[in-house]
């Protein structure tokens, strides 16, 4: 390929083809492609602006030095985020252990899985302010520990298995359907002030 | 709750999120038709999904941030990205360069000149029993009665061309 090709009008995968021989303009375009999504990945797991900023900036620079090992079974967003997320998970993991908080001790003291859960369903004939609906389950987000959003983020967004996600986090499946069940009883309450708003 | 209430609540779970076979997926559906405590639980969790997945906000990168295309340019160059995308060109079998190639070739055509150079050498400093003609006043002489030599001459070069063959059988 030429210097200064118009790398835009290129799909994915010529511009990942293009990086491996070293093009560092067409990774720039990748770049500048899915830095919104990436970090909005980072942000979403984080929560915090310039930690996502930090992060997803590694994550760049990371995928450009395993891009070789890309073989393109996925798309290069799905293979690009999951990069993120590891690099997230690494990051709540350090931060975790700075802590002294135990999960597993709040989910004994808690008492197990309770089996109510408050009904929130989407009311499509109603006109919703989708952008507000947004704002609301992502400040909801925000109010779960980083464990349980991190559970709901790989299984619900990204859409894993348990075995999945449970090989992501290091820990059993039966602790991320624990997790998972939390995560979503939870966002089922903060969701349920929605309801009476009439946005759900 | 039990621990059998608390697996019976998970199992529900599992099977919004089509995580069961189908023999424990029968046995769900046996269990809905008769709870109706279960079947709300299936039905709080299959709403909750479908409100979270479009749900998702799509949160643009802030631009006063930090983040820029040279920044990551940067710390490419800083964590020795020039060198992984050598080893890259390496695993990939990418073709070497004409530097390459005469890096090697150089060394190999003067080695092939000093043979050339030694056998002639040894073929005029011994004894005359066969003779082979080079060119049209030069002649190499070799010690074994077998050996043929075939000559190509070309004029317009000014090079004469000698193949010495002495395992020759007819």
């Amino acid at each position: 390929m030429t210097r200064g090709a118009d790398y835009s009008s290129q799909d994915d995968v010529a511009l990942v083809s293009a990086s491996k021989r070293g093009e560092m303009s067409a990774f720039e375009e990748l770049v500048g492609r899915h830095r919104d999504k990436i970090y909005a990945r980072a942000l979403s797991m984080v929560r915090n602006e310039d930690e996502a900023v930090d992060l997803s900036q590694e994550a760049w620079v990371k995928a450009w030095q395993r891009l070789v090992q890309f073989q393109g079974d996925s798309s290069f967003l799905t293979w690009m985020t999951r990069i993120t997320i590891n690099l997230c998970l690494d990051h709540l993991r350090r931060q975790q252990r700075a802590r002294t908080e135990s999960l597993d001790q709040m989910d004994e003291e808690s008492g197990g899985v309770e089996r109510q859960m408050p009904l929130v369903e989407a009311k499509p004939e109603e006109q919703m302010d989708r952008l507000t609906l947004r704002r609301r389950i992502d400040s909801a987000l925000g109010q779960l520990s980083h464990e349980h959003r991190t559970v709901l983020i790989l299984h619900e967004f990204e859409g894993l298995e348990y075995k999945e996600v449970a090989k992501r986090m290091g820990c059993s499946i039966g602790t991320i359907m624990s997790r998972l069940f939390y995560a979503r009883r939870k966002m089922a309450i903060l969701l349920s002030e929605l309801k009476k708003e009439g946005y759900v | 709750m039990s621990a059998d209430a608390r697996s019976k609540t998970l199992r529900l779970q599992a099977y919004v999120d089509g995580e069961l076979d189908a023999h424990e997926r029968d046995q769900v559906q046996a269990l809905l038709a008769r709870d109706p405590e279960a079947a709300a639980l299936v039905q709080a969790i299959a709403g909750l999904r479908l409100i979270l997945r479009d749900g998702e906000a799509g949160v643009p990168m802030p631009i006063s941030r930090e983040f820029n295309w040279s920044q990551i340019q940067r710390q490419i160059a800083l964590q020795g990205g020039a060198e992984a995308r050598v080893k890259d060109s390496e695993a990939r079998g990418v073709r070497p360069t004409i530097g390459e190639w005469l890096r090697w070739a150089v060394p190999c055509l003067g080695a092939g000149a000093l043979a050339i150079f030694l056998l002639s050498t040894q073929f005029s400093g011994s004894t005359a029993r066969s003779t082979a003609v080079l060119g049209l006043n030069h002649e190499v002489e070799t010690e074994a009665d077998d050996t043929v030599a075939f000559t190509f001459r070309a004029e317009s070069a000014g090079m004469s061309i000698v193949w010495v063959d002495g395992h020759h059988d007819f």
